[in-house]
């Protein structure tokens, strides 16, 4: 498993380079996205549903993004984007297609509905933390 | 105040942003913060994911709008941080409209060079060979497929195919390549992790963190674009794996 993290560490600050993320976020990036990774096998380790893991996985990576977000003055895009990367389904879509082809449409149809429920938790997740950091922000805008 | 001035400012700081793939309210938001300190106007800044309108009335004087449609590029993080910046720096009075203009035109345009570029290809695939529990012969193999995958971005971007050609073929090309290793060269690998693995770099998580903050926001036309880009993205992706396969198992399958 921490072969895992390392990974996807290495993974992310590569994936952060693609998006031409300047130079000085490339650690804080791949540190969100590390997380992200280490909340996912942790979660499937200890037998969790695949979904159930990727929504842990986004929630922990988005909340630490918008804590990152603060402490370097950045928009939260910057650790968003590439964090939440290990959670999107790419195995989902490559096993849609593998099972099509390997004659299997049943199969398929079952990961089509997973990789929709991965991609609807992360949509999910997102929209918790970023609904928390608002509610927050507009609060402290009141007091003021 | 330079009225003129301060709406094109304005324009090209969204316009910036939109081509790198920032989210749809976030450029409404920092055309509004730049068009609001010249507080004598009505102003209203709209930004689609393919144009941007901006308008300035004081209700005296003709009413100033601009109009430009913006072709996205690839997301470029590194000038969403500049823009925003310098946007920071103008609403706090550090700089004048006139530098923040000049310094908007000189935003550079790539943070890294042409070879890093492949080699984080290369290196995204290499390290989600990790993620998803690969052998080191998969994490090898990875590490080979991505340098396939990375040539035929490459030559895409070389040839100027759109989008969705580019990384369908790109995905048969590679897929063709795994398939034909694991079966032709070196069986111990496993074919799925390697692939899964490789398509990583192109899957399309921007899009989807972008369709829900723009959503989030209410701005569900932008969202609801953004969702049928992470759609067609992952199908171009899908379709690609999935005719690299094929072909291959029907010549030598």
């Amino acid at each position: 498993m921490i072969i895992g993290v390392i990974g996807t560490f290495i993974a992310i600050m590569a994936f952060a380079v693609l998006l031409e993320t300047p130079r000085k976020y490339l650690i804080p990036a791949a540190i969100v996205g590390a997380l992200g990774g280490f909340v996912y096998l942790l979660g499937i380790r200890l037998e969790l549903d695949v979904v159930l893991s990727s929504f842990l996985s986004a929630l922990s990576v988005s909340f630490l993004s918008h804590i990152f977000a603060r402490i370097y003055k950045a928009p939260v895009t910057l650790f968003l984007v590439a964090g939440i990367l290990p959670t999107v389904p790419g195995g989902g879509m490559y096993e849609i297609v593998s099972h099509i082809i390997g004659g299997f449409p049943s199969a398929s149809i079952y990961y089509l509905i997973q990789t929709l429920e991965i991609a609807g938790v992360i949509a999910l997740a997102i929209f918790v933390v970023d609904s928390v950091f608002r509610v927050k922000k507009n609060r402290g805008k009141n007091s003021v | 105040m330079n009225r003129q001035l301060l709406a094109e400012t304005a324009t090209l700081a969204g316009e910036i942003m939109l081509k790198s793939g920032a989210e749809t309210f976030r450029v409404e938001d920092t055309m509004a913060h730049i068009l609001r300190k010249g507080n004598d106007f009505e102003v209203s800044p709209v930004a689609f994911t393919t144009a941007i309108l901006v308008s300035l009335e004081d209700g005296k004087t003709e009413p100033i709008t601009i109009i430009r449609r913006v072709k996205t590029g690839s997301t470029n993080l590194s000038r969403i941080v500049q823009v925003n910046d310098i946007s920071r720096k103008y609403c706090a009075d550090e700089i004048t409209l006139e530098e923040a203009s000049v310094m908007l035109k000189q935003i550079q345009g790539k943070e890294y060079n042409k070879a890093l570029y492949n080699l984080a290809t290369i290196g995204v695939a290499a390290g989600f060979a990790l993620f998803f529990g690969g052998s080191h012969v998969d994490f090898l193999m990875a590490v080979l497929s991505g340098a396939i995958l990375a040539m035929c971005i490459t030559l895409g971007r070389y040839l100027k195919l759109n989008g969705f050609i580019q990384k369908c073929i790109s995905c048969a090309v590679m897929a063709f390549c795994c398939a034909a290793a694991d079966s032709l060269a070196v069986p111990t690998m496993d074919m799925d992790k390697v692939i899964i693995s490789t398509i990583m770099p192109l899957v399309p998580g921007v899009a989807i963190t972008n369709a829900v903050r723009d959503t989030l926001q209410g701005d569900y036309l932008s969202g609801s674009a953004r969702v049928m880009e992470a759609f067609v993205t992952a199908a171009s992706i899908a379709v690609g794996v999935g005719i690299g396969i094929a072909v291959f198992r029907f010549f030598f399958g």
